[in-house]
C-alpha cells in the first residue's frame, strides 16, 4: 500500500511539482493545504502517514504546525520539512521540533522522502 | 630424699662396683693393685658421702653432685674392658667424672652456683674431655699409648698419629686451662666467704685443689717427661681426689660435734670469760655482735649503753633474736653461714641466757650513766667533786675549760686551791677549808684567780658536802658559775658612767635630771646648772622643774614641752626664761631628751644653754639693721649696695629699687648689677661706667639705661658713695634716681615737633597758611605745595591765594577763605589752580581757620591736586563705554551677577534683553535665577557660586525663561570677575542653542530613519526573491527532474511538464526584472531622469501629464526626484482616487522643484505613511524639503525642493 502524504505549501506551483513527484515515485498523495491551520484541519481528517511541511507559512510557523502535529494523540503522522532556504539557516530547529526530516525544496525526490522514513 | 630413692642409690651403686671389680678383674690390661682399689673406693666413698649428704639436707645440690662424682667415676672401669667396643666407651667417658667433681667444688657447701661462669663450668670440663677423647678415637687405633695390652679402638675411622699427637697436646692444654679456671674461681670463693663459711669451706677445697694441681702436674709431666713419670704421681692424685668425700664428711662432722657447744659456753661464762668471747668461741663467728633490748628506752642498745640500729639480716648477716621468759633480751648478729646450723645458735643462745639478761641491765646502767655524764659535761657550770682532803675526785668539763688545763687528768687527783686559787689566798683557802672539817656546811665563795693558760676569772661557788650511809662526809660537791664576763661589765660601766658624770660636770650646758612628773632628781644636776642658777648641789633635787627654776611665764609652755617629750615626742629646742635663786631672768635655750630606761623610772635629761646675753646683742643688731632698712626703704632713690667688684652685697637692694625695676636681693646679691639691669648689648658699657665710678678718683656717678625685669627700660641718674659695713669691708652705694618719665616728656616733644616737620614737608597734600585777606605770609607752603604749582615761597610771598585760581572758579575760592576767615571751615571744592607755567592744575581743596602763634587767626588752604585722577577717569570711562558697546554687540547672552546672583546695575548687554524681553534696568536688582527654568534652579545657584569662589565651572545647558514665559535652552558658563569697584561678581556667559538642538534631533531622527528604511527595503527585497522567483525556481528545478525521469518511459507526459516548466520560468523572470526595477530603475541610471519618469507614467494606471526639464543634475538629485514622484504616483493609484495626475520638476536658482498634483480625495497625512517619512529624510540628506499640501476633497499636492550644487565636471 503506498504511503499516504499530505503536502503543505502556499505555492500553487511547488504543491504541484511536489504531488506530481511524488505520485510518480509511489506515494499516494491524500491532500494538499495553503497555510498551517488548513494542514492541520487536513492531517486530523485524512490522517496522512507523511506531512510534507513547508517552513514558511503565511499564517504560522511550519515549526509550530509540526510540534502541534507531533503532539497530537494516536498516530502522529511523520513529518518531513521542505524549505527553498538551506536547512542551516534555521539551526537546530529542525532537529528540536519532532520533525522526521528536513528536504530542500530543489531536492524534492521520493527517494529522498523514503530515506528520511527509513 | 625417700628411702626409695636411697635403696635405688645404693643398689646403683652396688651393681656398678660390682661390674667394675668385674671388669678390672678380667681386664687383660688392668694394672691391678693398691692403685685400682683406692679408685673403686673413691668412687664407692663420693656415692655414699654424697648420699649422706642428700639425706640430711635433701635440697642442697651438694649431695647430688658429689653422688654424681661417683657414679660417673666408676665408669671408667669400661676402659680396663677387653671388649674392643667397651673399652673404646670406657675411653670415650673416662674423663666424664671430672664435670660433676667441678660442680661439687663450686657449690660446697650451699649447694648453689654463685655466678653464671660457674654454672657453665661443668660443662665445659665435660665437653671438652669427651669431646677431645671422642676425637682422639677416631684418628687414633691405640688412644691409650702406653697401654700395649689394650684391645684395638673400635672407632677408629683412619690412622693418623699427627693428628692424634695434635689431639693429646690440645687435651693437656684445655685440661691445663680448665684446672686453672676452676682453681682461680674457688680461690675467690675462698677470697669473699667469711670465717664461718671458711671453716666450712677448707677441708674440701683443699682436697678437691689438691686433686686439681696433682692432675695439672700429672698432665704436664705426661706432655714433657714420660708415662712412667705420670704412673708414679698417679697415686697421689687418687689419694686427694678419694679424700674429698672425707673432708666432706669431716666438715659435717664438725658441725654436729659443735652442738655440745652450748655446755662450753655456759662452762666459759662460769669461769668468767666475758659473754660475747664466749659466744664467739663457741660459735666460731669472730664477727658476731650483741645487741640488748632497752624495754625503757624502747630500743636497742650496745654493751656500753649507746643506742644502735635495730639489728637486721642483711647479705651474708643474719640474726637470731634471744627472749627470756617471753620477753625479747638480746638479739645475736652473726655469719650467714651459721644458719646452716640453726639448732646450734639457739642452743648457745638459750645457753647464755641469763648472761645476756644481766648484760643487758648492765648495758642500761651505762647508759643512764652516759646520760648523766653527758648532762654534767654539757651543763655551763662548773661542777666539781672534792675530797675530805680537799683533791679533786671529778669534774666536768666546763670545769675542765675553766681550770685552764687541755686534759681532765691534769685535774683530777690535784688539790682544789692549786688549781682554783691564786697563790696569795690559797694559804687562807686551806686554812677555810680545814676550819670546815669534818662538816664542810655549804658555803659560798667568791673567787677571783689566774687559771693555768693566764685568764683572769671570777668563779661563784657553791659547795655541800657528800655523806655515806653512816653520815660521814666523804666529798664534796661545789658547783661554780663563770661570773666573769658580769663582772667585766659591771667595770666597764662604773668607767663609763665616772666618764660621762665627768663630761656632765664639765659641760657648760646646764644639765639636770627630771622624772616623768618633772621632778629634778636628787643630785643630778651639773655644775654649771647649779652654778648658774645659783644653787649647791645637794639643793638642786626635790623640785619640779618649772615650778623652781623657770619664770612663771614660761612655766606652762615648758611644762607641756616637757609632757611632750614624755609623751615620746621629739621637740626641737626652745628659748625660754629660767630664774636664779636671786631671781634673776636667764634666757635659755633648752631641750628635753627622754633618757633610755635605767629602771621603771624613766628619766629625762634637760640640757639648756644660757644664751641672755647672746640674744640681747642679736635684739641690738636687729634693731639697728631695722632702722637702717627703713630708712633705705622709705627713700625713694634706688638704693643698691656693692662689693668693690660690682657684684650686689649682701644686704642688696631697698625697696624703692625692688618696687621700680622688680628685682629683689634674691635675684641681685652676688651678681654683677649690670649683668641684671642691662641687656647683652649694653651691658659692656654698663659696666665700664660703674667700674669707673667704683675707682676712686674717678667721677662717681653717671646715667643709664636700666631694664626692669618686665622688660621697660627705665632712665636714672646715679652716683655711688664708697661706704663700710659691719665688718668693715669696703662697699658701695649706688643711689639713683628714676629720671624716665622727664626724660619721656622731651623725647615726646621732640618726637611731636619732628612729625609735624616731616608730616607738612612730605604730606603730598598742597598745604598752606594764608592771612585772613588771603595773601601768604612767610614760611606758608609746604613742599608739595611748591612743586605742583612750580612756585617757591619767595615768588608767593604778599601775593594773593585767589590770583592762583582759574579766573572761572576764584568766586568759589574766595568765598571758601570767607568761610575760614570768619573761623568756620569751607566745603570741599575743586579748583582749578595755575602753575606758573600756565597750566592747570585740578585741586580738590577746602579751608580752615587756625589759630596763629600770636593769637591771630589764620586760614589753612589744604588740597588735593587730582589732575592725574581726572585723566584716569576719563579714560577709565572711554573704556567703559567702548567695552559696553562690544557687550552689547556680541551675539552671547551676558548677565553680571553678585555673589547672592542678582543682576547688578547694567549687568545684562543688548542680546539678553533682546532674547529674554529683560531691559537692563527693569533687570537689575532681581535674582538672575529668577531667568532660569525652575529644575535648572539649583544647579546654576551652585554654578554662579562656585565660579564666585574661583571654581571653574564646564559650559552646561539649561532652560533659560523669557520674560514672555516660553523658554530657550541656553549653553552656559559662569566665571568670576571684579568690577571697577573691587567687588566680586560673576559673569554668566551663554547662547542659545535651541534651534541647533532642534535641529540635531531631528537629524538624529533622520538618520535613524534611513538606516531603518534601508533595513526595511531589504527585508522586503528578500521576502520577495523568496516568495516569487525563488519558489518558482524551486518548482523548476523539481519540474525539470520529474520531466527528465519521465522522458524515457513517458516522453508525452515529460514534454507537457517541461511546457508548463517554460511558462514558470518566463513568470520567474519577470518578477526578477520587476523586483530588480523596485531596487534601483536602471532607465534612470542609462538613460536620465525623463526616460525615466516616462517609465513610471506608462505603467501608472492613471492617466499621468508629465513635464521634466532637461538638465542634467547630480544622481542623488535624480534619484531623490525619481522617487518623489514614483511614491507619489503610487499614493495615487492606491489612495487618492484621482483621475489624473500632473508631474513637473524644473530647475530654478540652485533648486530642483518636483511637484505632483493630482485631482482625488486629498486628505493625505505627510507624516503617516512611511513611504512620505523615507521620503522627507531622503531629501533631508540633500538638505532638501518636502511639502505635502492636501486639503481634504481638493486633491494632494506633493512638493520636494532639493538645493543643487554644481554638477562635479565629468572627466
Amino acid at each position: 500500500m503506498s504511503p499516504t502524504v499530505l503536502i503543505v505549501d502556499d505555492h500553487p506551483s511547488f504543491r504541484f511539482c511536489a504531488r506530481t513527484t511524488l505520485e510518480s515515485e509511489g506515494f499516494e498523495v491524500v491532500g494538499e493545504a495553503e497555510d498551517g491551520q488548513a494542514a492541520l484541519a487536513a492531517a486530523a481528517e485524512l490522517e496522512p502517514e507523511i506531512v510534507l511541511l513547508d517552513v514558511q507559512l503565511p499564517d504560522m510557523s511550519g515549526f509550530d504546525v509540526c510540534d502541534t502535529l507531533c503532539r497530537q494523540n494516536g498516530a502522529a503522522p511523520a513529518v518531513i520539512l521542505v524549505s527553498s532556504r538551506d536547512g542551516a539557516d534555521y539551526g537546530d530547529l529542525i532537529a528540536t521540533c519532532g520533525a522526521r526530516g528536513f528536504v530542500p525544496k530543489a531536492e524534492l525526490s521520493g527517494a529522498a522522502v523514503s530515506a528520511l522514513l527509513r | 630424699m625417700s628411702r626409695l630413692t636411697l635403696a635405688l642409690g645404693l643398689s646403683l651403686l652396688a651393681v656398678e662396683t660390682a661390674v667394675a671389680v668385674a671388669i678390672v678383674a678380667t681386664s687383660d690390661h688392668a694394672e691391678r693393685g693398691p692403685t685400682i682399689a683406692l679408685a673403686v673406693t673413691a668412687g664407692v666413698a663420693f656415692v655414699l658421702s654424697g648420699l649422706v649428704a642428700l639425706w640430711r639436707r635433701p635440697d642442697n645440690r651438694t649431695g647430688v653432685f658429689m653422688a654424681a662424682v661417683g657414679y660417673t667415676w666408676l665408669l671408667g672401669a669400661l676402659g680396663e674392658s677387653n671388649s674392643s667396643w667397651v673399652f673404646s666407651i670406657g675411653y670415650a667417658l673416662g674423663s666424664l667424672a671430672f664435670a660433676p667433681f667441678s660442680a661439687l667444688l663450686l657449690v660446697h657447701p650451699t649447694g648453689r652456683f654463685e655466678s653464671r661462669l660457674e654454672r657453665t663450668v661443668p660443662w665445659l670440663v665435660g665437653g671438652a674431655l669427651i669431646g677431645l677423647a671422642t676425637a682422639k678415637l677416631l684418628v687414633d687405633p691405640t688412644p691409650a699409648a702406653s697401654c700395649d695390652g689394650c684391645p684395638p679402638n673400635a672407632f677408629d675411622v683412619v690412622d693418623a698419629p699427627r693428628l692424634a699427637d695434635v689431639l693429646d697436646a690440645l687435651e693437656s692444654v684445655v685440661a691445663i686451662g680448665l684446672a686453672v679456671l676452676l682453681v682461680g674461681l674457688l680461690a675467690r670463693r675462698w677470697r669473699r666467704a667469711a670465717p664461718a663459711l671458711r671453716r666450712l669451706l677448707w677441708p674440701v677445697l683443699v682436697t678437691g685443689g689438691a686433686a686439681i694441681v696433682i692432675l695439672v702436674v700429672d698432665s704436664i709431666v705426661t706432655a714433657v717427661a714420660s708415662a712412667e713419670a705420670s704412673d708414679r704421681i698417679a697415686p697421689l692424685f687418687f689419694v686427694a681426689f678419694a679424700a674429698v668425700p672425707a673432708a666432706f664428711l669431716f666438715g659435717v662432722l664438725r658441725t654436729k660435734l659443735a652442738q655440745s657447744s652450748a655446755t662450753d659456753v655456759m662452762a666459759a661464762l662460769e669461769s668468767g670469760t666475758p659473754l660475747q668471747e664466749a659466744l664467739v668461741g663457741a660459735l666460731g663467728d669472730p664477727t658476731l655482735e650483741i645487741a640488748y633490748w632497752s624495754p625503757e628506752r624502747d630500743s636497742w642498745v650496745d654493751a656500753e649503753g649507746r643506742r644502735r640500729d635495730e639489728p637486721a639480716s642483711a647479705p651474708g648477716r643474719s640474726v637470731t633474736m634471744v627472749e627470756r621468759d617471753a620477753q625479747r633480751v638480746a638479739a645475736i648478729v652473726h655469719d650467714s653461714a651459721l644458719d646452716g646450723e640453726p639448732q646450734l645458735v639457739e642452743s648457745v643462745a638459750a645457753a647464755a641466757g641469763m648472761s645476756l639478761q644481766n648484760e643487758r641491765l648492765k648495758a642500761e646502767l651505762h647508759a643512764q650513766y652516759a646520760f648523766l655524764e653527758t648532762v654534767a659535761n654539757t651543763a655551763p657550770s662548773l661542777l666539781v667533786v672534792v675530797g675530805t682532803d680537799g683533791r679533786i675526785q671529778n669534774q666536768n668539763a666546763a670545769t675542765v675549760v675553766a681550770s685552764g688545763y687541755d686534759d681532765e687528768e691534769q685535774v683530777r687527783g690535784q688539790y682544789f686551791w692549786d688549781v682554783f686559787i691564786d697563790p696569795r689566798e690559797r694559804e687562807a683557802m686551806i686554812a677555810r677549808f680545814e676550819a670546815a672539817a669534818p662538816d664542810f656546811p655549804p658555803a659560798e665563795y667568791e673567787n677571783w684567780f689566774t687559771n693555768a693558760k693566764g685568764e683572769e676569772l671570777v668563779i661563784d661557788w657553791r659547795s655541800a658536802p657528800v655523806h655515806d650511809e653512816n653520815g660521814e662526809v666523804v666529798s664534796i660537791v661545789a658547783g661554780g658559775i663563770d661570773a666573769t664576763e658580769r663582772h667585766h661589765h659591771a667595770a666597764e660601766l662604773e668607767r663609763e658612767r665616772e666618764f660621762l658624770n665627768a663630761i656632765a660636770n664639765n659641760a657648760p650646758s646646764l644639765l639636770c635630771l627630771i622624772d616623768a612628773e618633772g621632778r629634778v632628781a636628787h643630785l643630778a644636776t651639773n655644775k654649771a646648772f647649779e652654778h648658774t642658777l645659783e644653787y649647791a648641789p645637794e639643793e638642786t633635787g626635790g623640785y619640779v622643774f618649772w615650778e623652781r627654776y623657770v619664770d612663771p611665764a614660761d612655766a606652762n609652755e615648758v611644762r607641756e614641752a616637757i609632757d611632750r617629750v614624755v609623751a615620746g615626742e621629739a621637740v626641737p629646742e626652745h628659748d625660754h626664761h629660767w630664774l636664779t635663786r636671786s631671781g634673776r631672768r636667764l634666757l635659755i635655750a633648752w631641750t628635753c631628751t627622754a633618757l633610755p630606761a635605767l629602771d621603771e623610772r624613766g628619766l629625762f635629761l634637760i640640757s639648756g644653754v644660757d644664751v641672755t646675753e647672746r640674744k640681747r646683742r642679736e635684739a641690738e643688731v636687729h634693731a639697728e639693721r631695722d632702722f637702717l632698712s627703713a630708712v633705705a626703704n622709705s627713700i625713694p632713690s634706688l638704693l643698691s649696695l656693692l662689693e668693690p667688684d660690682g657684684t650686689v652685697a649682701a644686704r642688696g637692694v631697698n625697696r624703692a629699687f625692688t618696687d621700680l625695676m622688680g628685682y629683689d636681693d634674691d635675684d641681685l646679691i652676688g651678681r654683677p648689677l649690670w649683668d641684671v639691669l642691662s641687656p647683652e648689648d649694653e651691658r659692656e658699657e654698663a659696666a665700664t661706667a660703674l667700674r669707673q665710678a667704683l675707682t676712686p678718683g674717678r667721677p662717681s656717678g653717671g646715667e643709664g639705661r636700666w631694664h626692669t625685669r618686665d622688660g621697660d627700660v627705665r632712665f636714672v641718674e646715679w652716683t655711688v658713695i664708697p661706704t663700710v659695713d659691719a665688718e668693715g669691708r669696703l662697699q658701695y652705694l649706688v643711689s639713683a634716681t628714676d629720671v624716665t618719665e622727664r626724660e619721656k616728656r622731651q623725647r615726646e616733644l621732640q618726637w611731636e615737633r619732628d612729625y609735624a616737620n616731616i608730616l607738612t614737608d612730605t604730606n603730598p597734600s598742597l598745604i598752606a597758611v594764608i592771612e585772613r585777606d588771603g595773601t601768604f605770609p612767610e614760611n606758608a607752603l609746604n613742599p608739595a605745595f611748591e612743586t605742583t604749582l612750580q612756585r617757591t615761597e619767595a615768588e608767593i610771598v604778599g601775593a594773593s591765594f585767589v590770583d592762583l585760581v582759574h579766573p572761572e572758579d576764584a568766586e568759589a575760592a574766595k568765598i571758601a577763605i570767607a568761610v575760614a576767615a570768619s573761623g568756620g571751615q569751607s566745603e570741599q571744592i575743586e579748583s582749578r589752580w595755575l602753575r606758573k607755567d600756565g597750566q592747570e592744575v585740578v585741586v580738590v581743596w577746602s579751608a580752615t581757620a587756625i589759630p596763629g602763634f600770636e593769637g591771630q587767626t589764620l586760614v589753612l588752604v589744604s588740597g588735593l591736586n587730582i589732575t592725574d585722577r581726572k585723566a584716569r577717569e576719563l579714560e577709565a570711562e572711554r573704556r567703559r563705554d567702548f567695552l559696553n558697546a562690544i557687550t552689547d554687540a556680541v551675539p552671547s547672552f551676558l548677565a553680571v551677577v553678585d555673589l547672592e546672583g542678582a543682576v547688578v546695575e547694567r549687568g545684562v548687554n543688548r542680546a539678553f534683553s533682546d532674547a529674554f524681553g529683560w531691559a537692563a534696568s527693569d533687570i537689575a536688582g532681581r535674582s538672575f535665577l529668577d531667568v532660569m527654568a525652575q529644575e535648572d534652579e539649583h544647579a546654576a545657584r551652585m554654578a554662579i557660586a562656585n565660579a564666585a569662589n574661583g571654581v571653574f565651572q564646564p559650559e552646561r545647558e539649561t532652560r533659560w525663561l523669557r520674560r514672555d514665559g516660553d523658554t530657550r535652552l541656553v549653553a552656559w558658563t559662569a566665571w568670576p570677575v571684579m568690577d571697577h569697584l573691587g567687588r566680586s561678581l560673576v559673569l554668566v556667559s551663554g547662547h542659545d542653542v535651541t534651534v541647533r538642538r532642534t535641529q540635531e534631533e531631528e537629524i538624529r531622527a533622520s538618520r535613524a530613519r534611513l538606516v531603518e528604511a534601508a533595513d526595511n527595503a531589504r527585508r522586503k527585497l528578500e521576502r520577495n526573491l523568496h516568495d516569487g522567483a525563488q519558489q518558482r525556481l524551486v518548482a523548476l528545478s523539481v519540474s525539470l527532474r520529474l520531466a527528465e525521469s519521465k522522458l524515457p518511459v513517458d516522453p508525452a507526459g515529460a514534454a507537457s511538464i517541461l511546457a508548463a516548466s517554460r511558462v514558470e520560468l518566463t513568470q520567474a523572470l519577470d518578477e526578477l526584472r520587476e523586483l530588480a526595477r523596485g531596487i534601483h530603475p536602471a532607465v534612470l541610471t542609462d538613460r536620465g531622469l525623463g526616460a525615466a519618469v516616462d517609465a513610471l507614467v506608462a505603467r501608472s494606471p492613471v492617466p499621468v501629464e508629465a513635464d521634466v526639464c532637461s538638465s542634467p543634475l547630480q544622481p542623488a538629485v535624480e534619484a531623490a526626484a525619481y522617487y518623489v514622484v514614483s511614491e507619489s504616483l503610487a499614493n495615487v493609484v492606491k489612495y487618492a482616487q484621482a483621475s489624473s495626475v500632473t508631474v513637473r520638476i524644473s530647475a530654478e536658482n540652485g533648486h530642483v522643484l518636483v511637484e505632483v498634483a493630482d485631482d482625488g480625495v486629498g486628505g493625505a497625512d505627510p507624516g503617516g505613511g512611511s513611504g512620505l517619512r523615507g521620503l522627507s529624510d531622503r531629501l533631508a540628506a540633500l538638505d532638501g524639503t518636502l511639502h505635502v499640501v492636501s486639503p481634504a476633497g481638493s486633491g494632494t499636492l506633493v512638493r520636494a525642493v532639493i538645493p543643487v550644487r554644481p554638477a562635479a565636471p565629468t572627466a
